[in-house]
């Protein structure tokens, strides 16, 4: 089974990307907030975004072991399960030729029984 | 044979009032089969509804089966594809016993059990884990009712695991559990299949035009009859249209539905109506006693009974129709394959409506024909099905797995 093409992958983090609605001036009023944000905090946003994806990566990688070792211990369990079903049966058996036992043995003299054990 | 005593079985089925044609086989059986053996019966149905049953047997819960476990030389199960077989399917997991596969296939059973895990359970038992994919399309499947597709993985694996003997009612049954067991690569040896046919009680007999006269039908008119679950697999659509063909050229042609109407039948009151034959056709809905299921069918000149698709099972509504002498006419598919020619009116798996018109106009034109195969078909049911002779082959087998499980070494 192939558990990447299950479940999607995490989108990376970016930066937010300022525009403005603002009609004929709206060009300009986007190039100024993208100005003063490369001014203030461009670089500092870019560290924390790494960071955050390093984040986002290690728990990702994190969840998709998980995943595969629940799928490993799902398998695990259904080979338990047969196992168990065959246990169950061999068990059955065991008890027809017990309980057949002890109705010969009941059916048997007593004395002879009682020989046997001397 | 050291042990002279009857065998001591723990009986697990539904019994009336739980509506189920097991229950109905049960009934019928178990007083016969308590000649050979000492039965104790274990069924979720309370106080059994026929006293016959209620007075003379002792009924416990199934769960009581575990506390019971020891008490007994052999477990018997009845078990077919419905939630009734719940606390049986939980009970199999680790008393495992001789089953009785009424049809080798348990989707429906099992998945209407819910909790939904229950299915899963069992159907990763017999695939393995499969992924998501694989699961959705399966369950797809099943609702969409698409058995066809499904009918290799009949989800029988513990049961096959488990069980030291195998009761089915066909040899198309036995097929399919020998298909599936070749391509599954087991661990566990097949366990002992024995084919022994649907048990039929012979009913009546029944004034046919008394009959007539209690569900409102004209005492001289042709009338076609459709008993049991009206359910899209069996094409209640196909005989709809066929009878409207039929009732162009003879008017006075009546058509009978008994039996409780699927929701995924549809609107039949509708379909009835959009076909031009709302006059003459009776719906009567489920029926409660088999006594009155029995009136209504003796009141048909012939029954159909038609599948489009078949997952092993044998049709007891069939069967009752060939015991009252009627006429029936199936498809050549599955064990309805098996009966022979002349006891049924068999049309090909994929035939039209047309052609079902053409055996009802062949049927209407010749009471002689309907004569000859009705007594083909009653005599057929007497041979095959006679409940005594069924309960005497379950006593040979059920015998068979006990001395194979006890083995030669303590047979004395």
């Amino acid at each position: 089974m192939n558990l990447q093409e299950e479940s999607p992958r995490l989108p990376e983090l970016y930066e937010y990307d300022f525009r403005s609605s603002v009609p004929v001036i709206g060009p300009l009023i986007s190039l100024v907030r993208r100005w003063l944000y490369s001014l203030t905090a461009k670089w500092g946003v870019w560290v924390v975004i790494q960071q955050q994806n390093r984040i986002n990566r290690m728990v990702e990688t994190w969840f998709r072991k998980q995943e595969l070792w629940l799928h490993e211990q799902g398998a695990l369990l259904v080979d338990l399960d047969r196992d168990l079903t065959l246990l169950a049966r061999a068990v059955a058996e065991m008890e027809v030729r017990q309980r057949h036992l002890a109705k010969m043995l009941a059916d048997r003299p007593l004395a002879q029984n009682q020989e046997e054990n001397v | 044979m050291p042990i002279a005593d009857k065998l001591k079985i723990a009986y697990i089925s539904p019994f009336n009032p739980l509506q189920s044609g097991i229950s109905d086989y049960s009934e019928t059986l178990v007083p016969l089969l308590s000649e050979f053996f000492d039965l104790t019966l274990y069924s979720d149905c309370g106080v059994p509804s026929n006293p016959m049953i209620a007075n003379r047997f002792q009924v416990y819960p199934v769960q009581y089966l575990h506390a019971h476990r020891s008490s007994y030389d052999l477990r018997l199960y009845q078990i077919g594809n419905s939630p009734h077989h719940r606390s049986a399917f939980a009970a199999l997991r680790c008393l495992p016993g001789v089953v009785v596969l009424h049809e080798p296939f348990l989707h429906h059973g099992l998945y209407w059990s819910s909790p939904l895990h229950f299915y899963r359970r069992e159907l990763f038992y017999d695939l393995g884990r499969p992924d998501q994919a694989r699961l959705k399309q399966l369950e797809h499947l099943l609702l969409n009712d698409d058995r066809q597709q499904m009918i290799n993985i009949p989800l029988i694996g513990r049961i096959l695991d488990s069980s030291p003997g195998i009761v089915v009612h066909s040899r198309t049954a036995r097929k399919v559990i020998e298909t599936y067991w070749a391509n599954s690569h087991r661990q566990s040896a097949l366990p002992e299949i024995r084919v022994i046919p649907q048990l039929m009680a012979m009913p009546g007999p029944y004034d046919t035009k008394e009959c007539r006269a209690r569900f409102g039908l004209p005492p001289d008119a042709f009338v076609v009859g459709m008993g049991g679950v009206i359910h899209p697999v069996k094409e209640p659509r196909l005989v709809l249209q066929a009878f409207a063909r039929l009732a162009v050229d003879l008017p006075e042609a009546r058509l009978l539905f008994v039996g409780e109407v699927y929701q995924e039948t549809g609107d039949i009151l509708e379909q009835v109506g959009e076909l031009g034959i709302a006059e003459r056709a009776t719906i009567l809905g489920r029926v409660e006693a088999l006594e009155c299921l029995h009136q209504a069918m003796a009141a048909c000149d012939m029954i159909v009974n038609l599948r489009r698709t078949t997952i092993g099972e044998t049709s007891a509504v069939a069967l009752r129709a060939m015991a009252l002498g009627k006429p029936v006419v199936v498809r050549d598919i599955g064990w309805f394959s098996e009966l022979p020619d002349d006891v049924c009116v068999k049309i090909g798996p994929e035939d039209s409506a047309e052609k079902l018109a053409a055996v009802m106009r062949a049927l209407a034109a010749s009471p002689e024909m309907r004569l000859r195969i009705g007594r083909e078909a009653q005599r057929y049911v007497q041979r095959e099905c006679d409940p005594s002779q069924i309960a005497r082959q379950y006593a040979e087998f059920l015998w068979d797995i006990y001395w194979n499980t006890v083995g030669p070494e303590l047979r004395g």
